[in-house]
This record gives structure tokens, sequence and C-alpha cells, in this order.
């Protein structure tokens, strides 16, 4: 595994300075992914952001009837989130098909629709 | 909970940690009203702690001597007797 740096960003001004002052970094959300990935040599960051503490955890119902979901809400808290259960229950049967409810309570969405090709093998 | 879950559930006694510790993780997310994969009325914030709830709520978890059965059955008495 390589050394990199480790950094926690307070808000989001400064998740995006410190992201931009290196090229290798990478955002930190769950590690569900990324740190598999950097234990197999796979994924080689000089630097993560540690983005967790952010204000992005939110589900909320918006004017126009639809729902927005912050990027750091995990997989089990989406699932299991009253709103989206009536609404839109496929969203959450899909979630909790996928993983193990260990991961599901450490994934968050963002890293979910960002991750990387989670099978080594390719 | 611990103490229905030893008394005669467990074979070898390899996995008997980690079942405890998912069981009670288990139990807890239950009460908080989390669906599961199996939960038929996504919609429902009613529950039923069913035999089908608890394997798949504990299906991470690997026992090699197989004790299953007794581990599904251990875990619903905890329920009902310290759970609710």
């Amino acid at each position: 595994m390589n050394n990199f740096s480790y950094s926690r960003a307070d808000d989001p001004q400064a998740a995006l300075n410190l992201i931009s002052q290196n090229a290798h970094a990478k955002f930190l959300g769950g590690g569900t992914n990324l740190v598999d990935l950097m234990r197999e040599d796979i994924e080689r960051p000089d630097a993560l952001v540690d983005i967790t503490r952010l204000p992005l955890a939110g589900i909320e119902e918006l004017p126009d009837g639809g729902v927005r979901i912050g990027a750091l809400v995990r997989n089990s808290h989406l699932a299991g989130n009253q709103l989206v259960r009536e609404r839109y229950p496929v969203l959450s049967q899909a979630i909790l098909m996928g993983a193990s409810a260990q991961l599901r309570n450490m994934a968050t969405t963002g890293g979910n629709l960002l991750q990387r090709t989670r099978c080594y093998y390719f | 909970m611990l103490r229905l879950l030893l008394r005669r559930y467990f074979q070898c006694g390899y996995c008997t940690p980690g079942q405890i510790c998912s069981a009670v993780g288990m139990i807890s997310e239950f009460q908080s009203g989390l669906p599961s994969a199996v939960t038929e009325d996504m919609s429902d914030p009613q529950l039923e702690f069913s035999a089908e709830e608890i394997k798949e709520r504990m299906s991470g978890n690997l026992c090699r001597c197989g004790a299953y059965v007794g581990i599904t059955e251990a875990i619903q008495q905890a329920y009902e007797e310290v759970g609710k």
C-alpha cells in the first residue's frame, strides 16, 4: 500500500481546495470501495480528503415532488427512510439486496454512484 | 440474550461471538424500523420479526457446523423474551 496523506474537510469549499491541490487526491466517504482497492494496490491516491463531516447527509422533499438525497447519506439510512420506502420502494429494495448490513451502514450514496468497478479482476 | 444463545444452539462455538454481535445489532436495527430485502411491503412501518427476516438479516454470518436452524430459533426466542 502506498503512503498517502489524510486530511478532513470541515466544509465543501475546504474539500474542493484540498482536492485541487493534488492531481492524485481522492475523496473519502464510507471507504467501503476505495480502501479495499488501496489495499489491493489498485487505487494509489497520494492524498485522501475525508468528506464525511460535510453537511451532505440529508434527505429532503422538494416542492416539485422530487426528493433530494445528500451525497453522504448512508445506504442503510436511505433504504430505511420512510419517504423513500413509500414513494420509491424499488430503491429501498435494490439497496437492501446489495452487500451486507455492515457495508450498507458505511457506504454512501455519492460513493455508490462514483465507485470504481468493485471486482478487481477487471 | 447471551444466555439464550449460548444455552444449546451452538456446536463448535467458532462463530458464536460473531453471531451474537450480529444478532444484537440486527435486533436493534429491526427495532429502529429498518426494513430488509425480504420485507414484503416497504411502505409499512410495522415489521414482523419472522424467521425469514432473521435469516436474511443474519445472512452474512457463516456457521461451519450448519447450526442455522438452532441459531434462528435462539434469536427468535431471545427477541420474544428480552428484545421487545
